[in-house]
């Protein structure tokens, strides 16, 4: 489109946004109510994702090695001490690391908090805590851990994240042991492999017997509720975005039938279809754009009131929704551009008699 | 009409053995019609018979079924931004977008060709909207208007746009006698003043004496005077 037909694109369009700003307006009011909801859904998704995994996402290695039997689960897993020496023996492997998580009870001088009980090798003396668990207990304090009873020294804070909703606790994988009835030598083991993770963990799984390895991935789809979580809010946000680009469609195809008669005539007084197009083009990009951001602005007004760690809307997971916005709401309103294309000049001669 | 070959090459509007049918129906039977420049002409017929049909060929939004439409000597092609610059047309459904004002319902005219409007062109729209006595109205939008009034205002929008041809379909239709007499007088006077050739469907026979000669249009075929 050349320079001085964009004067005209901008012309017709704006002129009839500004004519008929109820409706543009309202328009992208139902556009910023969509998109409200996907920005706040997906802000919740991230939010939850965190809450459920962010404390496995930390860990270091690319397969996890359960028991079997455990399901998946890593508080129900336990693996022998020899099984180390023989998972270091499959092919691919590079590192074996022993971890034992369970959820646990500390009481501290304010009381009891649960944490995700997360026991690694070589984890610094006493317990490390979950920057959030700050209000719970100071560095120097004695933590009691149940069950067990075992007293540690709170050694520090740091960013260990958080599993099923529960802060991580991080103690050396003794003390841990020690938390634990029956005193396994560890809960699982993380495996770093130099090979495809899958295929490591299909080995590992055929190699030692007992044991069921799957990739880091997998296991994190698997911390019981997660994958329910995050899938019935991905289907949401799913149907959001289909709502919001039928919604922009639809709405754009009504317009432009509605004003079939002044396109012929702009048509049979001497405008281009490309024209037409790209006035239709610009008003559905203005239309929701307006709405999106305007969405976006009270989902950071809404996120800001909601209770920390449930609601977490980083820019690249924005940015993602908006661009998925405005793409659908763009391919949903190509509908009409066969119409605009094809308009009759002829129908300007307006004799209906 | 058969047009003297000295003139007809370059004469603002010529028709050659113009046909037309809807269909199975023909209503235009072979129509020859030469418009000089600076000249305003008459085109009478009963309604049905064709008038609009015929200038809808002559604008170039109809392709005849056989013959031939000359602009200044080059025929018309079927691109519609071509045509339309070549010849402005006075719909007879009225050609008022709603969401501009009327007096950007004339700047519209050279803006899809693709100008932006300059202070000049501002002060020309309002100029013709003062002839066609609208100038208290030009930034009204057209649902705001009486019908007279929004068929003024397509009229100045033809005029507005300097295309050396310019059809008009019955543009006096609903309006008052004196009013429809300025109208009339408006288009022989643009013919006269800017060298346009002028063609005008009505029902109108009181405004005769204004334009230059007359044409009718019966039973698909034209003949002089009526
Ligand atoms: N789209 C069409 N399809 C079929 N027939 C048509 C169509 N448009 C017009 N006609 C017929 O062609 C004939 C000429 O119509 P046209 O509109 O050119 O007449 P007119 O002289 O302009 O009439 P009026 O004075 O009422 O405006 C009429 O008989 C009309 O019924
Ligand atoms: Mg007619």
């Amino acid at each position: 489109m050349s320079g001085r037909e964009g004067f005209a694109v901008w012309f017709l369009a704006w002129r009839e946004i500004r004519h008929g700003r109820v409706r543009f307006g309202l328009t992208a009011a139902l556009v910023g109510l969509v998109a409200f909801l996907v920005f706040m859904l997906t802000g919740l998704a991230v939010g939850l994702g965190d809450a459920g995994v962010s404390g496995l996402r930390r860990l270091p290695g690319a397969v996890v090695v359960y028991s079997a039997g455990a399901e998946r689960v890593l508080s129900r897993s336990a693996l022998p001490a020899a099984d180390a020496a023989r998972i270091a023996a499959v092919p691919g492997v590079t590192a074996v690391r022993p971890l034992g998580q369970t959820m646990a009870q500390a009481k501290g001088p304010n009381g009891a908090f649960p944490v995700a009980l997360t026991g690694t090798d070589g984890a610094a003396d006493g317990i490390v805590l979950d920057r959030t668990l700050t209000p719970e207990a100071g560095i120097g304090q004695t933590v009691t851990l149940q069950p067990g009873g075992v007293r540690v020294r709170v050694a520090g804070f740091a960013d260990l994240g958080s599993v099923q909703h529960t802060a991580v606790a991080r103690v050396p994988l003794p003390v841990w042991r020690r938390t634990q009835p029956a005193h396994p030598a560890t809960g699982v083991y993380l495996v770093d492999t130099d090979r495809d993770p899958a295929a490591t963990a299909a080995a590992i799984t055929g190699a030692v017997a007992g044991t069921e390895a799957v990739t880091r991935r997998a296991a994190i789809d698997a911390v019981p509720g997660y994958a329910a979580e995050t899938g019935t809010i991905a289907m949401i946000r799913g149907f959001l975005l289909a709502v919001s680009a039928l919604l922009v469609g639809t709405v754009f195809w009504i317009f432009t039938m509605q004003k079939e008669a002044s396109l012929a005539v702009l048509r049979a007084t001497g405008a281009r279809a490309r024209l037409l197009v790209g006035s239709y083009l610009l008003q559905v990009a203005v239309t929701t754009v307006l709405g999106v951001a305007a969405g976006f602005a009270v989902v950071l007004g809404a996120g800001a009131a909601m209770p920390a760690g449930a609601f977490s809307l980083p820019g690249s997971a924005a940015a993602l929704s908006a661009a998925l916005l405005a793409a659908l709401a763009l391919a949903a309103s190509a509908a009409s551009l066969h119409r605009l294309l094809t308009v009759d000049p002829l129908l300007s001669l307006g004799r209906n008699a | 009409m058969t047009a003297a070959p000295a003139v007809a090459p370059a004469a603002p509007l010529v028709l050659r053995g113009v046909r037309h049918s809807y269909g199975e129906a023909e209503v235009l039977h072979g129509i020859d019609l030469t418009l000089r420049g600076g000249e305003a002409v008459a085109l009478l017929g009963p309604s049905g018979s064709g008038k609009t049909t015929l200038l809808a060929v002559a604008g170039g939004l109809l392709r005849p079924t056989s013959g031939e439409v000359t602009v200044l000597g080059t025929p018309l092609t079927g691109r519609r931004d071509e045509a339309a610059r070549r010849v402005a047309y006075v719909l007879q459904a009225g050609s008022l977008i709603p969401y501009l004002t009327v007096e950007e319902n004339l700047l519209v005219r050279r803006v899809v060709t693709g100008r932006r409007p300059t202070p000049a062109d501002r002060a020309e729209a309002r100029c013709l909207l003062e002839a066609v006595d609208l100038a208290a109205k030009a930034g009204r939008y057209p649902d705001r208007l009486s019908g007279g009034e929004r068929q003024r205002a397509c009229v100045a929008q033809a005029l507005f746009t300097r295309a050396p041809v310019l059809l008009a379909d019955e543009p006096t239709a609903s309006l008052d006698r004196a009013r429809g007499r300025a109208v009339t007088e408006l288009l022989t006077a643009h013919a006269r003043d800017t060298g346009a050739a002028v063609l005008l469907a009505t029902h109108d026979e009181r405004a005769l004496d204004l334009t230059d000669r007359t044409v009718s249009i019966e039973d698909g075929l034209l003949r002089d005077g009526y």
